[in-house]
């Protein structure tokens, strides 16, 4: 089969927070040591579960920027930082017309709206300070990125709930395969909201404890915040590689998977196809693995389809919680992490590992000399996305 | 960058109140009632939000023109700002009695709603995306669906809309209309066929269209430009359309169209 290795993108820097930490390194230890950053909400619920936030608050933004002002905003922000260095390179190498910005997020403003709203209630007016267009809605943070960075090339924010920070490799590697950007900025982040938190809930998603991914008796999602940026480039000195995505549609229910996991697997395939690889060749599966009875049933039973019963298959979320729409992004970071650093981490969580879900769930750390990681993400609506990085 | 993308349908929905629309918008232009969602299954089209009704139906008018299978074509959907109205009955929720959410409007209330719906109604399987840029929804959405084409080739149907901004989160004058349009664009058809043709939508000194700005609420509307669109392939008007009403980075799109063309 043809190797389209060659043709893959540069992934040159990448940036990341999660309940693991702000930083590279403190991510490594913590998945390295086994250790979870999920602990109890930040917030006052009504009932009772575990969140998985970063440490410290994000810092504000700069004056001129301070408009888009909320949460989410400042995380994205945050996130620019590290990796500034190289966008700027990356800016002056290829000109601001041709670096896109291609982000993603599922909660957007709402926080800040949430308490705009509560404001409200309690006296009558909203606060002075809030502003619809530019603090709730989506684009706040593409605003930001041009900002901070100067990229003027094409962007926009993909919202499809916990897809939708791995569909923007999608984006990113269609329009650099174009030829009308040689380079993107790509990522998402989310916040923890109360919406979010009740409305999972109200679902029944929810568990009222750490999240079990692949777990028999596993009781539902922990939801986290957090972000990452990914640079991608046409051509440069790669961390990684990006070496296709695939993507469908389960067309089969709003907020609940394919029960055979079939949109799962076609996402999986097509990923194949382009990055031309055998499915032989995956090395690992970064899983979606949210801990909810449907998703890692329908998912185990795609990747026993697709890549069979014995490539290693993590969840990380047992580390960050389910970050939702910024979920794609920091997966992906995490697995070229497997790449650079030679290890699978332990799925927390997952035992006893339930014997519906009969794929190699990695149990404990493991030493791995992966050249392909298999990053998945499904989300409500049925959107379904494969994600496959490769060693630099 | 050449893209000689044909556009093969054109619909839209609009609830502007007292507005009479340029005269050969009208032929595309559903502006008399509340949107159906008619391709919804019915228990789905009662709780589906305005936004998605509006949505699913221009798609649906949209297809029709050339009988663009919707099960096979990819779909982007934009909107700047989501499902609104259904946020606001879950903030209501919140802070009313004992603040536990309705499972259904939470999962209705994410901004891929629309397209969810419409990839399940007509049993797509394929490339779905939803994405929002603000006032640069409808350039984002035609920069998105030709990355789709250039890769793919084939079809792809482009639906933007969004619903009034809630009135209690903004100021009088920042409320606008509800809008929804579609595109049906395709590389490979019968050219006799296509309305039109679209290149690479690009930043460029351009001014809004003239009518829009005779209607306020019309004109700050994020998809403005997706009208404007509209109304230039109808009236086929060749030359650079600007894809927002003023508010967004400037970004237009040339459209031509060939001798013989419908």
């Amino acid at each position: 089969m043809q190797d389209n290795r060659s043709d893959a993108l540069a992934i040159t820097a990448y940036s990341l927070a999660s309940a693991l930490g702000r930083t590279r390194a403190a991510t490594v230890e913590a998945l390295a040591g086994g250790r979870s950053g999920l602990a109890p909400p930040p917030m006052a619920l009504p009932f009772a579960t575990v969140c998985g936030v970063p440490p410290g608050e994000p810092s504000p933004l700069p004056a001129e920027l301070a408009v888009f002002d909320s949460r989410v905003a400042r995380i994205v922000a945050d996130l620019v930082a590290p990796i500034r260095g190289e966008i700027d390179r990356a800016v002056a190498r290829w000109g601001p017309g041709r670096v896109g910005i291609f982000l993603a997020t599922s909660t957007a403003g709402i926080l800040t709206t949430e308490q705009a709203w509560r404001t409200l209630q309690t006296t009558g007016a909203l606060p002075a300070s809030y502003d619809f267009a530019r603090q709730h809605a989506y684009d706040a943070m593409l605003h930001v990125v041009r900002g901070l960075t100067g990229a003027s090339g094409p962007g926009f924010v993909t919202s499809t709930a916990c897809s939708s920070s791995a569909k923007v490799f999608g984006s990113a590697t269609r329009l650099i395969r174009a030829g009308l950007i040689d380079a993107a900025i790509v990522g998402g982040a989310d916040t923890l909201c109360e919406v979010t938190l009740r409305g999972f809930h109200a679902l029944g998603a929810l568990d009222a404890e750490a999240c079990r991914p692949f777990a028999s008796g596993r009781a539902g999602i922990n939801v986290g915040e957090g972000g990452a940026l990914v640079l991608v480039e046409r051509s440069g000195d790669a961390r990684a590689r990006l070496l296709a995505v695939g993507e469908s549609s389960d067309a089969h229910h709003i907020s609940a998977p394919h029960p055979e996991g079939a949109g799962a697997r076609a996402a999986m395939e097509e990923a194949l196809v382009r990055a031309g690889l055998r499915p032989s060749e995956v090395d690992c599966v970064n899983a979606h693995g949210t801990g909810t009875l449907q998703n890692d049933r329908a998912e185990a039973l795609a990747i026993g389809a697709t890549l069979g019963d014995q490539v290693p298959v993590v969840s990380t979320k047992g580390y960050t919680g389910h970050m939702l729409g910024a979920a794609g992004a920091v997966e992906a970071v995490l697995a070229v992490l497997t790449l650079e650093e030679g290890f699978v981490p332990a799925s927390l969580g997952c035992e006893p590992v339930d014997p519906e879900v009969a794929v190699n769930v990695v149990r404990e750390r493991t030493s791995l000399a992966a050249r392909v990681v298999a990053s998945n993400s499904f989300a409500f609506g049925g959107s379904n996305v494969t994600v496959l990085l490769g060693a630099a | 960058m050449n893209a000689d993308i044909g556009v093969y349908g054109v619909a839209a929905w609009l609830d502007a109140g007292a507005w009479a629309p340029p005269s050969a918008l009208g032929r595309v232009l559903d502006s008399e009632g509340k949107p159906q969602g008619r391709l919804l299954p019915a228990m789905v089209r009662r709780r589906a939000s305005v936004l998605t009704r509006a949505m699913v139906d221009v798609l649906e008018r949209c297809a029709a023109h050339t009988g663009c299978d919707l099960e096979r074509t990819p779909m982007v959907f934009g909107s700047a700002w989501g499902e609104t109205a259904v946020l606001m009955g879950l903030l209501a929720q919140m802070t009313d009695g004992d603040g536990a959410l309705s499972p259904v409007a939470f999962a209705s209330s994410v901004h891929n709603a629309a397209s969810g719906n419409a990839s399940i109604a007509t049993g797509n399987r394929g490339f779905v995306t939803s994405i929002a840029a603000g006032c640069d929804t409808p350039a984002a959405a035609l920069v998105e669906a030709l990355g789709v084409l250039h890769e793919r080739g084939g079809d792809v149907v482009v639906v933007v809309g969004d619903v009034a901004a809630p009135a209690d989160l903004v100021w009088e004058r920042e409320r606008a209309a509800s809008l929804a349009v579609a595109f049906h664009l395709a590389i490979g058809r019968p050219p006799a066929d296509a309305l039109g043709w679209l290149g690479w939508p690009a930043v460029r000194d351009l001014a809004p269209a003239p009518w829009l700005a005779e209607h306020d609420a019309i004109a700050r509307h994020p998809c403005a430009g997706a009208l404007a669109v509209a109304d230039v392939l109808v009236r086929r008007a060749p030359g650079w359309v600007r894809l927002d009403g003023g508010g967004g980075s400037g970004f237009g799109v040339e459209i031509t169209f060939a001798e013989g063309a419908r």
